[in-house]
């Protein structure tokens, strides 16, 4: 917390689209399309070559991270160290609007991976951190479709939480804990879109783009048939 | 994402449409619109500052010059910024080996890339004056900055017989005002206290081209003017004092994240300024925050301990008070001072909108925002699981290295049980929760 600001989403069309259907209560399915639908300038931002970096460093995390945990009394400090690394790296090779989103995404697939499946990060051994990342990031292709899934579930988190606000407001208003509801369940939703995906193996930084792409494309699509 | 090229002091630059300009004197070319002043920092020195600490300095104000002088965009992908910046110095080489340091700073703060140019200064001006007396035995620069956390931190080390010498930076009247009370109220703890003026902005309403409000790299002034400083004096030692919740900076939502929100005290900026510092002051520099393991309701019960809660009402928080010269009651920090001070019972200042207590309050979409938002953090801390909390924010690993994640975990659990139970006791936190 700090001092901070929050923007609704622009008054376009097809953001307003998204808005309407949220303060309507339609199914999360129809949300997730309009998410998508509406953000072709994210789309366009999250696609780019320093969201590919963030998206190398998850891939490479378990031969550039594991033996600097496995030493560390503290990983958590390993992993706040490797997030800083790479957000100062990927502002080297290309400014973005999508840098904040890409690097929780980093962040948090870091933190889950460390974690492991029934245990916090706080108190694991540099040992525990170490192993629960090869666990989970050990296969490349497995570690890229966690992290674009984790992208999409940022994006769809920012998006929404924005209206938290605006979903409090007029006769079909919702409170605060079921706007936080709503908001996790389309952040599911979102990060499911990644679940089809076909991750390729090899290097991230030349299918991000392909795949990012196609992910918003699946996303806009409502189920049962094209936009 | 919104793209600028500003150039300082009207120095060699190549010729590129759009050019911001930043004079912290006048030129040829055009009158001064931003004024850094230092003099006041070297008054009581015990030597003028190098020309390797007046690069500091300068490179400082000029950096955050163009924090002020580029306008963001509203939300969405238009808030981030790209800035070319080239800027005069002494010794060019020199700063070229720590322009990736400098960058890596102003990322982290910022959130916006910043490209760095340094130019070999044609007339760079000389070292301020020093005055005739010495500043007084201190152990170290304190941040003193009007509001209540670095009101009650400084009063904390003076009570422990600790003598700081104060740093402000001036800013609007009723923050000067603030600033001055505060400096009052601390002299009954030490009287020969001194507090050092830093100025630095823009020379008058209009002089920029564009003006923006949200400031996010003050902080790398402020802290790297204590340390020069602190370097020269030889203390070595820089004290910001902001309460473990402000300074770890945990996103009200996910709406918030990166430079939405600001960073200004979180640890791991902290030591990276800590860690310039030293390398470019050629002096080892620890900037110590004594407030980070407390919540600012517990801030404030530490000020009530040390007998100064009756000065509180004298304190600025809002982050619009340069502006309105008082306090919204919608901004966070006005949200989080009325919930510290409410949980300690002690008389507080009259906030322009009540979102509290008076419903209608909420017809402006920011106070409803701002609320809705302070609550969600406020419900997730007390709701999300031990396991999940970390991965649902990942910034509590920003306590680091000054305090662990377990340590950052119990802080904001505390937090969110003492805002949850001042929410909880008024009408319109509750007819939204």
């Amino acid at each position: 917390m700090g001092t901070s600001v929050s923007y609704r989403a622009p008054v376009t069309p097809r953001w307003s689209a998204f808005t309407t259907a949220l303060q309507q209560g339609q199914p999360v399915e129809r949300l997730c399309s309009e998410l998508f639908n509406a953000g072709s300038d994210w789309e366009e931002a999250l696609s780019g070559r320093a969201v590919a970096f963030f998206a190398l460093a998850v891939t490479t995390a378990p031969e550039r991270l594991l033996a600097r945990i496995e030493a560390a009394e503290r990983p958590d400090r390993e992993l706040l160290a490797y997030v800083s690394e790479a957000r100062g790296a990927a502002a080297e090779l290309e400014p973005t609007s999508a840098a904040p989103i890409a690097e929780r995404a980093l962040a948090t697939v870091l933190v889950r991976s460390a974690s492991g499946e029934e245990a916090s990060l706080e108190g694991r051994s540099g040992a525990e951190a170490a192993a629960s990342i090869q666990n989970a990031l050990g296969d490349p292709s497995r570690a890229l479709a966690s992290y674009l899934g984790e992208v999409l579930s940022q994006y769809a988190k920012h998006v929404t939480a924005r209206e938290i606000g605006f979903l409090t407001e007029g006769p079909q208003s919702i409170g605060v804990s079921e706007a936080r509801v709503l908001t996790e369940k389309l952040a599911s939703a979102a990060a499911g879109v990644a679940a089809a995906a076909e991750v390729p193996t090899g290097d991230p930084q030349e299918s991000w783009r392909g795949l990012l792409q196609e992910a918003f494309e699946r996303g806009r699509r409502l189920p049962g048939g094209e936009r | 994402m919104k793209r600028f090229s500003v150039v300082v002091n009207d120095c060699a630059a190549p010729s590129v449409p759009g050019i911001l300009y930043i004079r912290s004197r006048d030129t040829e070319y055009g009158e001064r619109n931003f004024t850094a002043n230092f003099e006041a920092l070297a008054t009581g020195l015990p030597r003028l500052f190098a020309p390797r600490e007046l690069d500091w300095l300068e490179v400082l104000s000029h950096l955050f010059a163009a924090d002020l002088v580029c306008e963001r965009g509203r939300g969405d992908t238009d808030w981030s910024r790209s800035i070319d910046l080239w800027l005069p110095v002494r010794d060019p080489d020199f700063w070229d080996d720590h322009r990736s340091a400098i960058e890596g700073v102003w990322v982290d703060l910022t959130g916006d890339a910043l490209r760095l140019h340094f130019v070999e200064a044609a007339d760079a001006p000389g070292p301020p004056r020093m005055g005739t007396t010495a500043f007084p035995k201190h152990e170290g620069v304190a941040l003193l900055s009007g509001g209540q956390d670095s009101f009650v931190g400084t009063a904390s080390l003076l009570s422990e017989g600790t003598v700081p010498l104060l740093l402000s930076h001036s800013a609007s009247g009723a923050t000067n005002t603030a600033q001055a009370a505060v400096e009052a109220a601390l002299r009954n703890f030490e009287s020969g206290v001194v507090r050092l003026k830093l100025s630095a902005r823009r020379s008058a309403q209009g002089s920029f081209a564009t003006f923006e409000a949200s400031q996010r790299s003050r902080t790398l002034l402020y802290l790297g003017a204590a340390s020069a400083v602190a370097a020269v004096g030889g203390s070595g030692k820089v004290w910001i004092s902001e309460n473990g919740v402000m300074a770890i900076h945990l996103p009200l939502t996910e709406a918030r994240i990166g430079s939405l929100s600001t960073h200004t005290a979180a640890p791991p900026i902290v030591e990276r300024i800590s860690q310039l510092a030293t390398a470019v002051l050629d002096s080892e520099i620890e900037i110590v925050n004594p407030l980070v393991a407390k919540t600012k309701p517990e801030v404030v019960g530490v000020g009530v301990d040390l007998g100064i809660a009756d000065r509180f009402v004298d304190t600025v928080s809002c982050w619009k008070i340069g502006r309105t010269r008082a306090h919204c009651g919608v901004c966070a920090p006005c949200l989080l001072r009325r919930v510290s001070c409410e949980t300690n019972g002690v008389a507080d200042v009259t906030y322009a909108a009540d979102v509290f207590d008076d419903q209608d309050a909420l017809d402006d979409p920011v106070a409803r925002d701002n609320l809705a938002h302070f609550m969600a953090l406020t419900q997730d801390l007390l709701t999300v699981g031990d396991i999940a909390l970390p991965i649902e924010y990942p910034e509590l690993l920003n306590g680091e290295p000054a305090i662990s994640l377990t340590e950052s975990i119990e802080l904001h659990r505390r937090w969110g049980e003492q805002a949850h139970a001042v929410l909880s006791a008024h009408p319109v936190p509750q007819s939204i929760r």
